[in-house]
């Protein structure tokens, strides 16, 4: 945890000391006077950039016990700031403090308004603050940082008047179920202990009439008076209680604050204000009175602790990253000489293996495969001979068609050219393209294509053929076609001929 | 909302150091993780390598079977010049041999530069290629094309794949029993090769 400096502020004296390793050190009193300021600037200038957290302990003060709507955001900042400058227009220190909520079914949210009505007697320490560029933290009152006292303390009752004596006087401040409700400072001035006692007892008394009068609390319920006494001086203050059914009464002496602590007796001071800011240094409250531009160096601070924070996560996260890397690499390696080693034996092992193997001229897999791929080729090579034989075979039976052109192809589908088609040899196919014509032609071609067709019909049902398709025929029979002539020149065609071509897919052997 | 001089000095300090961290663990991480990478990527070399020495291992008796079974064959696929460079003189011969079984009218013949197979095949570590030779002939009859493509099969000058062919008559009109041709025959033949990149890592 980093250092802090405190400082207890009251008309009468300061007191300020420096908090680190969560125990006090270098404690000084003075009385509020010129020597004590020049004290806190040297305390200042010998640790630079450490946070200043101020308790103020004076009599003008002011709290307020309120019940608000419970809102949120924007709305419940809005809200309280109306109720701040409502209840304390004039004082530039106040602050709202949320104690809980209501019980009841609306469940409202129950603030302490509180505020400093002395801020002179701030002024001259806010100003070596802020010249010697000190971040402030906050500025709290006594009560609000002995609230942390009473949470320690842990009454079994309800009701809690703790009762101290600071340098400043007589501090009583009214906790319910913990919560600070009221607080108030009476300036003693300390003459002999029986008449100090005695004055004691009577504002005691005061005060808890006050309690009662203003309904803070029941009359009917327990009250703790908690007498916080160090030093052993008021252990008769007790005795000098008009004794009550619902009035209890003890004193808080210095062991039962230093297990209240939870600190050695040696690291607790028995000054009151000095434990006090033991406190402050320890428990932080949520409620400073300080004004936004006085702590924005205290803001600029904690952004310097996050910036420190982050460059530490990022330093460890990149060692921790880095050194996951190198125990891969590292690792990897290991297991990368290993593979090695026994790819090496293996290697040898098969040497060895293959001294045995008879002389080839490649590896194994290699001759394999080409030997393959060649028996493959070879095997579906094909000539234009089936064709012609299924064609020869037809033909025999149709003298009058003559055969002109055979267009044969084979390759990827038969259709394109000739191995375009990047198909394996098992997929090739045979197709011709026939060019005939009938002659001698007489003109008729009724009869040409009827022979035509005839001889289609023959190719088709050759089981070596696949398919035969009529490509074009002597005259063209499209009706999406035109068409057009001279009825002289079928008496010329008969010395021409009737051409026509078929195109044929073999059946694929085997 | 504007930084003060003072606010400023407060932060600059942490914020260098924030950027140093960040640099050099950047730098730091990238580093190693580079590092880390050409480890994994060698040890997955070196797996892969360590894998395949295993399978060879559990293959020998498996590769001694297949030596036995395709070496005559493939020593015969290196003599007849279908594994290795092109053999176009050995291709020329075959060609003059076929023509000559032919007893025809001579064949005319163009062969085109060697290209990557136009179909599909796997020859393993093998590189198809092929060179098409176009082919022009003149025919007593269509038989004489068929004794010409047995006897160029005949030759083992390589591995021919006949990939079209087109016969059409010469002239129309009575059949005469004169010595002269009767049809014109235009084919293609693509002759196949493997390449011999494979055939460098003799066993």
């Amino acid at each position: 945890m980093s250092a802090k400096i405190l400082l207890n502020l009251s008309v009468r004296g300061v007191t300020m000391a420096v908090f680190a390793q969560r125990k006090l050190s270098d404690a000084r009193s003075f009385a509020n006077d010129e020597p004590a300021r020049k004290a806190f600037a040297s305390l200042l200038a010998a640790h630079q950039r450490t946070p200043v957290y101020v308790m103020v302990d004076v009599a003008e003060e002011d709290f307020r016990s309120e019940t608000l709507p419970h809102v949120a955001g924007r709305a419940r900042r809005e809200m309280v700031a109306r109720k701040l400058a409502q209840l304390f227009r004039t004082a530039p220190y106040r602050a709202a403090w949320l104690q809980g909520r209501g019980q009841d079914r609306r469940r409202d949210d129950q603030y302490l308004f509180l505020a400093l009505n002395n801020a002179e007697l701030l002024r001259p320490y806010l100003e070596i603050i802020e010249a010697c560029h000190a971040p402030l933290a906050g500025i709290y009152l006594l009560p609000v940082v002995s609230q942390a006292l009473v949470e320690r303390i842990k009454p079994d009752v309800p009701g809690v008047l703790l009762v101290s004596r600071q340098r400043a006087g007589l501090r009583q401040s009214f906790f319910l179920d913990g919560k600070l409700r009221m607080s108030r400072l009476t300036p003693l001035d300390p003459g002999n202990d029986q008449a100090f006692e005695q004055s004691f007892v009577g504002e005691i008394e005061k005060s808890r009439l006050f309690i009662y009068n203003a309904r803070l609390f029941s009359r009917d319920a327990p009250l703790r008076v908690s007498i916080v006494d160090p030093t052993g001086a008021l252990q008769g203050v007790c005795l000098g209680l008009t004794p009550e059914t619902n009035l209890q009464c003890e004193v808080l002496g210095f062991e039962a604050l230093a297990k209240a602590f939870g600190m050695a007796a040696a690291d607790l001071p028995r000054d009151m204000d000095a434990m006090l800011l033991c406190l402050l240094g320890r428990h932080r409250p949520d409620c400073s009175l300080a004004l936004p531009r006085e702590t924005r160096g205290f803001a600029y601070h904690q952004l310097r602790n996050v910036i420190h924070g982050a460059a530490a996560s990022v330093a460890a996260l990149a060692i921790a990253w880095s050194g996951y890397n190198l125990y891969a690499d590292v690792d990897y390696g290991k297991r990368m000489l290993a593979a090695r080693n026994e790819t090496a034996a293996l290697r040898a092992q098969y040497e060895e293996a293959a001294r045995r193997f008879p002389a080839a001229p490649a590896a194994a897999e290699d001759m394999r495969s080409a030997v393959d791929a060649v028996e493959a080729m070879r095997q579906h090579a094909r000539t234009p001979e089936t064709a012609m034989r299924l064609l020869g075979q037809s033909l025999a039976a149709y003298p009058a068609i003559e055969l002109a052109k055979l267009e044969w192809r084979y390759g990827g589908d038969g259709k394109t050219a000739p191995g375009v088609a990047a198909a394996a040899p098992q997929q090739w196919q045979e197709s011709v393209e026939v060019s005939a014509q009938i002659r001698p032609f007489d003109g008729d071609y009724r009869a040409a294509l009827k022979l035509i067709e005839q001889f289609a019909q023959d190719l088709r049902s050759r089981p070596g053929i696949a398919e035969v398709r009529v490509v074009e025929l002597p005259v063209n029979l499209d009706p999406k076609s035109g068409l057009s002539g001279n009825t002289q020149d079928v008496v010329d065609a008969r010395a021409a001929s009737a051409q026509f071509r078929l195109a044929l897919t073999l059946r694929q052997a085997g | 909302m504007k930084i003060s001089a003072p606010d400023w000095n407060v932060i600059k300090r942490p914020l260098l150091v924030l950027l140093a961290a960040l640099a050099i663990g950047a730098a730091l991480v990238y580093w190693t993780h580079q590092r880390a990478a050409e480890a994994r990527q060698g040890y997955a070399r070196e797996q892969t390598a360590l894998d395949q020495m295993r399978g060879r291992l559990a293959r020998v008796d498996e590769e001694q079977r297949i030596i036995l079974r395709y070496a005559p064959a493939y020593q015969r696929l290196l003599e007849q010049g279908i594994v290795g460079a092109e053999q176009r003189a050995n291709w020329l011969d075959a060609l003059r041999a076929a023509s000559q079984a032919m007893h025809g009218f001579g064949v005319d013949y163009q062969v085109s530069g060697q290209q990557a197979a136009l179909f599909k095949i796997d020859a393993g570590t093998h590189e198809v290629q092929q060179s098409a030779m176009k082919l022009r002939m003149r025919l007593l009859h269509e038989g004489d094309l068929l004794t010409f493509l047995s006897a160029l099969d005949a030759q083992q000058a390589g591995l021919p794949l006949l990939q079209d062919c087109i016969i059409q008559r010469l002239a129309t009109g009575p059949f005469t029993a004169r010595f002269e041709p009767k049809l014109s025959a235009d084919c293609t033949v693509a002759w196949v090769t493997l390449g011999d990149k494979s055939a460098k890592e003799a066993h």
